[in-house]
């Protein structure tokens, strides 16, 4: 049983591990791309309307997205990490630990989520009238 | 011209301020780190009228570079906007209590944005 559980959870690893490089290398090009884009734009002189700048925008918000889920998957990797460490030293301890794996997954989904509302701001709002307040 | 500082982690969002503003008497002056930001300040080597930064940065973020320049006597009042992604009510009340001038939710709106910069700077 112990046997199988470590076996699955390298395996989650390694999947965790590839998504993570493909976020990574996702971020990278979409910088790029906006750099190149906004260069383009600064050097042309071209007019350019309202929705294209906040369009422009998006890629920051996508960045942010994608280092919240970055961040998650690396806290996720810690806790099995941990979680196998333990495993290996005592396997009596299976049940107490596999209940603290459990924990902290919750733990690292709950910061998942509350970090994609932080950094959505007024993207997925089609009513963004009021984005700007003044105290 | 007023001198307007933009702190953003992000070089994008940079980008898309300086377009967003390129049509306002300001000039500019963009910084990727408070830290940054405030070792210029500090030095006076510039001296801004605005301050627009973004809330959550690496190593110093938005609320504590406010913090910090409140401790300065050159920036001590000067108006600063927060440009963020964030929309919690609890983070607003810890900007106004550290003498926030005023809020702005990322994707922003340029005409908003500039709005909002002339009414500070009664450009």
């Amino acid at each position: 049983m112990e046997k199988n559980s470590e076996t699955i959870l390298l395996c989650v690893l390694e999947i965790l591990e590839h998504i993570k490089c493909v976020e990574n290398n996702v971020l990278e090009l979409s910088k790029k791309s906006m750099l190149n884009i906004n260069s383009f734009i600064a050097e042309s002189n071209i007019e350019i309307n309202e929705s294209i700048v906040e369009s422009l925008q998006y890629q920051d918000i996508i960045t942010q997205q994608l280092s919240a889920t970055i961040d998650a998957i690396e806290s996720i990797d810690k806790s099995i990490k941990i979680y196998l460490h333990n495993l290996r030293q005592d396997s009596d301890i299976f049940s107490d630990s596999l209940e603290k794996l459990q924990k902290r997954l919750n733990q690292s989904l709950q910061n998942a989520k509350d970090k994609k509302n932080a950094f959505s701001g007024g993207a997925f709002n089609e009513d963004n009238e009021e984005s700007v307040e003044f105290f | 011209m007023p001198l307007v500082v933009f702190v953003d982690d992000s070089e994008t969002a940079l980008a898309s301020t300086k377009i967003a503003t390129k049509d306002l008497p300001i000039e500019i002056a963009q910084y990727l780190s408070a830290i940054d930001a405030l070792k210029d300040i500090k030095s006076k080597a510039i001296v801004p009228e605005l301050i627009i930064t973004d809330l959550n940065m690496p190593v110093m973020n938005g609320l504590e570079f406010l913090k910090e320049l409140r401790q300065i006597d050159d920036t001590k009042k000067t108006p600063v906007l927060m440009l963020t992604t964030e929309t919690k009510q609890e983070l607003k009340e810890q900007g106004k209590a550290l003498g926030l001038t005023g809020w702005i939710v990322k994707p922003f709106n340029p005409a908003q944005l500039q709005a909002a910069i002339k009414r500070v700077l009664r450009v």
